[in-house]
């Protein structure tokens, strides 16, 4: 069996600022790169930051278990029914909203085999462990996973706003697709998570080195950069899209089709820095949906919702964390969660220049 | 085929580049006919017209193609106006009254635009990248209004523009059978035209001698319509005291710069005001003007377009269409590509000529877009078996007159084998695409400017005038640095090279046994012709009898290019004449039930206002200021062009941002149609047409309106601007008061 085998295509900056494209036939030869390139615990911290379930991925933002993904991957669960398509904002712990049979995962060790072995890891965490074989059987990738099933929902867009436009497969975009929620353990406590993505107040610089960490069975990050580098429609694609440019569609199309915002929802009247970043794009194919993407520090800067392919080349749209932020102080008036997003920053939040 | 190529600011400026004059051109030219290598020889002219005149490789077949009665376009003339189909298309009963309207308020604007009057006091609006040179200038020194705009706050504040004027279309009178007389007893098709050409500027001088009797501001202009089927004497009274009253700053103006142009979405305020004065020194009166629109227009809204069109390649045939995609575009678009892709590297380089490096990146890399999006139209099958059934159609209503069959039945085969001569003729046009223009190494179209300089010298007469023309077009060109010289030199070589073959006798005698990358090397580090006082001082001591290692390289090319465009001219003058009886014959069969193509005289289209599939969603009929904003912060790490002046970077907060920007609508224009008013079925103007987008640019060969739209700066933003941004509150209580009149 085969790891993973889709042809995937990196780019790397070099000291001068230039881009040298990696291409590579199979993820796994990358993994030896960004090893060699990272230390073990690095890796580690990002691999238990990640979480997955069904075909979307998430990240905990917080020492406390709050964790952020798509509000469409929340969106097309199954066992989805409250709060439906409305704005859910949890002002406190007691107000947060149990998904009932939502079950996330979080890989917990990953370790590469010579032979199967009968004996299980001797920790107590492990609710499930698959062993993979390489594609020539020569060794076995053994995946480790905690299972969580105590999931709350802490905080979801109205769908007008997460699927504004409801334009699938479109860049530049303006969609506020995110959803937050928190991990409980056992014991019916927010969980303690020692690895996580500081949530990050900027969006990514030009030509930063980003990290796309796949969640895919593996551990893996792939190196991209903010992309604008596409042509579309006859001139630039813009790098990044504001707030600004929400308002401006939703006045555009006078409020209509896929372009309206729900009954209440008076943006101005919540004062938002309207400059604040809503989505961008970064080269590359992109993982599923829900997965982070962060800096060098481990700062989540923003949260992949889409794909495009402008003239074939991939592309993964995201939402940035900085207008999320922004709202979530503002539009959504939740200084709780505001408060504890901030409380875990890292850097104390530069500004983009 | 087509004689036009747009290049510069916008679309919408009618700026027309006879591709086949003999003097090198200072600007990017487009040579009609280039010549081309073929590898396999030509087959002999077909005897016969296939049935189905297409590409044999196309995949859509004509049958799936449905013929539009609008085909050719929509750019209605005044001669004979719209009346009906008005009526039925959106039940507006337009009389002669409302037609004269449309046409009093409507201007022609210098010698490229379209503007109008919205004020009784000689108010004229038009676009900011119509005015560019007029604000340049009347820029005093240290002022440099085109950065930074301009607001006269007093009539008197207002700036004169030396040579600027606007006319207005004022009485039309049909001179058809005057012309036509005329050719009556002319054998010959070319004395036939040249019969009538000259008749047509003797009734221009008649008639211009008898209005000036009582105006001494009229002239008069014979139109010639249909490829000469129809002549008409458009009566202008000319105004030429021209003011400038108001700009935006060009970041405004060209918001978004190059990179946005043919683009939509769009957030430019390209506006300028002027006011006509008349000879006496006081504001003209114009009781013929455009009443503003205070509540603008909306989605579904039916919409005019009142402006003067230049031409388009709608009227050929498809094998000329197909001689365009395979042969010109091509090549042009694989000539500009290297030059953009050398071009790109240099950008930003710390260099005293950079400016002229930009400057010349920017025109090639819009030339470029354009003729991209010119290209993908034709590579779209669609378009050429649209092309194909409506040249069916017209073949078939032809052969059912014997008359008309017997005068023009063979006018299809004639530029049928017209293609098939050019590509067979030709094998050198290939190494000449954009010689002598202002892309490309200087050094080389120094040398060519020198050659033709020093040839026309030594002729018996010189005219004085049309050589020193010669030297100050030389002397314009601006310096670039050696290493990109250099390298645009190689890529001319290599071009040369390609086309001759290697063993060709010239090349081998340009190279004299250097390779070319050494010989260009040699060139740059020895020749006069790197900078502009280096060659005007070789001009004036003889250029071809100095040493410079220029001379034996242009020596060898020069002739070869003058050859081949003159041959080009020719096939040029022949398609001409062609395509001329095939207006005649469109016209004999379908009169004016179908608009004659554009002449850059004053047309009317109709369409309406609506947005379109694009990017996979779907593009709005309208933006707003919010969308400025958003481009503003999204790009600003990434370039200037979407920069804003400071006065912009803190709007008022009685600035509304949800005032309308730009929107689109469906109307047939094309370039000559910048500053053309926007107006409602009332006649108010609503907008100010700017360009067209990105998917219009096919339309120069077949009119759709399907995602083809024309831009236009929405009145309401040009108001809020002038009130809340500029603070011109005389600018617009003049307007607000015309309005209410």
């Amino acid at each position: 069996m085969v790891i993973l085998n889709l042809p995937v295509q990196a780019l790397q900056i070099q000291e001068d600022g230039t881009k040298d494209t990696l291409k590579v036939g199979r993820i796994i030869n990358l993994e030896r790169e960004f090893i060699d390139s990272f230390d073990s615990e690095w890796i580690e911290n990002v691999r238990l930051g990640l979480l997955r379930f069904d075909d979307c991925a998430a990240a905990f933002v917080s020492a406390d278990g709050l964790a952020v993904t798509t509000a469409s991957c929340l969106r097309s669960l199954e066992t989805w029914i409250r709060p439906g398509d409305t704005l859910f904002v949890a002002q406190d712990l007691s107000q947060e909203h149990a998904l009932a049979g939502f079950n996330i995962l979080q890989l917990i060790d990953l370790r590469k085999i010579d032979r199967i072995v009968d004996e299980s890891n001797d920790v107590s965490d492990i609710s499930r462990v698959d062993v993979i074989a390489s594609e020539d059987s020569s060794y076995y990738w053994e995946y480790s996973w905690k299972i969580y099933d105590d999931v709350r929902l802490v905080m979801i867009p109205p769908v007008e706003i997460s699927n504004f436009g409801n334009e699938d497969g479109v860049y530049p975009r303006h969609a506020l697709d995110f959803a937050l929620f928190r991990v409980y353990d056992e014991d019916g406590i927010p969980l303690e998570t020692e690895s996580y993505f500081a949530w990050s107040d900027r969006p990514p610089y030009t030509r930063e080195a980003l990290y796309i960490p796949m969640v895919n069975d593996d551990s893996f990050n792939i190196h991209s950069t903010l992309s604008d580098t596409f042509d579309y429609n006859g001139t630039t694609a813009p790098p990044y899209t504001t707030l600004y440019g929400m308002l401006d569609l939703y006045h555009s199309h006078g409020g209509t089709h896929d372009w309206t915002f729900p009954s209440g929802w008076n943006i101005h009247m919540s004062h938002p820095d309207l400059s604040a970043v809503l989505n961008f794009s970064v080269a590359g194919q992109c993982p599923q949906y829900g997965g982070p993407i962060i800096d060098i520090d481990m700062e989540l800067l923003g949260i992949i919702f889409d794909s495009v392919y402008p003239e074939g080349n991939p592309r993964c749209v995201a939402v940035s964390t900085s207008g999320i932020l922004e709202l979530i102080e503002t539009a959504f008036d939740s200084e709780s969660l505001a408060e504890e997003l901030a409380h875990q920053m890292r850097n104390g939040g530069d500004q983009y220049e | 085929m087509s004689k036009e190529f747009i290049i510069g600011l916008g679309m919408l400026v009618f700026a027309v580049i006879a591709g086949c004059a003999p003097a090198p051109q200072q600007v990017i030219q487009v040579i009609n006919e280039p010549i081309i290598v073929e590898e396999t020889p030509p087959s002999s002219p077909q005897s016969s017209i296939p049935l189905n005149p297409t590409d044999p490789n196309l995949t859509v077949d004509r049958f799936d193609v449905d013929v539009g009665r609008f085909d050719g376009g929509k750019m209605w003339t005044f001669d004979s106006p719209p009346s009906n189909w008005l009526a039925e298309a959106y039940e507006i009963e337009a009389d002669s009254l409302w037609f004269q309207k449309a046409r009093l308020g409507a201007l022609r604007f210098g010698t490229q635009c379209s503007a109008s009057f919205v004020s009784e006091q000689g108010l004229i609006l038009t676009n900011h990248h119509c005015a560019r040179e007029s604000i340049t200038k009347v820029s005093d020194t240290g002022e440099n209004l085109l950065e930074n705009g301009f607001v006269a706050t007093l009539k008197s504040d207002e700036r004169k523009i030396p040579d600027l004027y606007v006319e207005q279309l004022l009485e039309i009178t049909d001179v058809t059978e005057r012309v036509h007389r005329a050719g009556l007893m002319v054998r010959g098709d070319n004395e036939r035209i040249r019969e009538r050409r000259n008749r047509a500027e003797e009734i221009e001088e008649t008639m211009t001698q008898s209005v000036q009797m009582r105006d001494s501001t009229l002239r008069v202009e014979v139109v010639q319509l249909y490829s000469g089927e129809r002549f008409a004497a458009y009566t202008y009274k000319r105004f030429e005291d021209v003011r400038l009253v108001m700009a935006p700053e060009k970041q405004l103006g060209y918001f978004g710069g190059e990179q946005d142009n043919f683009t939509f979405p769009r957030y430019t305020l390209d506006m300028a005001f002027f006011r006509a004065y008349d000879a006496s020194g006081n504001p003209a009166m114009t009781p013929n003007y455009y009443r503003w629109s205070r509540k603008g227009t909306q989605l579904g809204d039916v919409v005019f377009v009142v402006g003067n069109p230049g031409s388009t390649s709608r009227f050929g045939t498809v094998s000329q269409l197909i001689y365009e995609r395979d042969h010109v575009l091509v090549q042009q678009v694989e000539a500009l590509k290297k030059r953009e892709a050398l071009l790109r590297t240099y950008l930003g380089i710390d260099d005293p000529d950079a400016d002229a490096l930009d400057n010349m990146w920017f025109s090639l890399s819009n030339s470029l877009k354009a003729l991209s999006g010119q290209l993908n139209g034709l590579q779209n099958d669609t378009l050429i078996a649209r092309r194909s059934a409506g040249e069916f159609q017209v073949r078939e209503d032809l052969f059912k007159s014997d008359s008309l069959t017997a005068r023009y039945g063979s006018v299809f085969d004639e530029l049928n084998d017209l293609q098939l001569s050019k590509r067979a003729e030709a094998t050198r046009m290939r190494a000449f695409m954009f010689f002598g223009t202002s892309i490309g190494s200087r050094v080389l179209t120094r040398a060519l400017y020198g050659y033709y300089y020093a040839t026309i010298q030594r002729r018996g007469f010189v005219d004085k005038d049309a050589l020193d023309k010669i030297r100050s077009d030389a002397l314009a060109l601006k310096d670039i640095p050696s290493d990109v010289d250099k390298a645009m030199m190689v890529i001319r070589f290599q071009e040369v090279q390609e086309a001759l073959g290697a063993q060709d006798p010239t090349m081998r005698s340009i190279l004299d046994g250097f390779t070319i990358d050494s010989l260009a090397s040699k060139i740059i580090t020895s020749t006069a012709l790197t900078d502009s006082a280096g060659f005007a001082a070789l001009l004036d001591r003889g250029f071809l009898s100095s040493d410079d290692p220029t001379v034996k390289v242009i020596s060898a090319l020069a002739p070869l290019y003058f050859t081949a465009q003159q041959q080009a001219e020719s096939f040029s003058n022949r398609e001409d004449l062609l395509v001329a009886e095939l207006a005649s014959l469109r016209f004999a069969l379908y009169e004016s039930n179908v608009p004659p193509d554009a002449s850059f005289s004053l047309r009317l289209s109709d369409g309406t206002v609506e947005g379109y599939s694009y990017n996979g969603t779907r593009a709005p009929a309208f933006t707003t200021f919010y969308g400025l904003y958003d481009h503003y912060y999204a790009y600003r790490n990434l370039s200037e062009s979407w920069d804003l002046p400071e006065k912009w970077q803190d709007p008022p907060d009685s600035f509304d941002l949800s005032t309308p920007l730009n929107l689109v609508s469906t109307n047939d224009i094309t370039g000559g149609n910048s500053g053309s008013p926007l107006l409602n079925k009332n006649l108010e103007i609503v907008g100010l047409v700017f360009d067209g987008n990105i998917e219009s640019l096919p339309n120069v060969y077949v009119f759709s309106d399907q995602v083809a739209r024309a831009v236009s700066v929405d009145v309401r933003a040009i108001l809020a601007s002038l009130e809340k941004i500029y603070q011109a509150n005389f600018l617009v209580d003049e307007i607000i008061k015309a309005s209410e009149r």
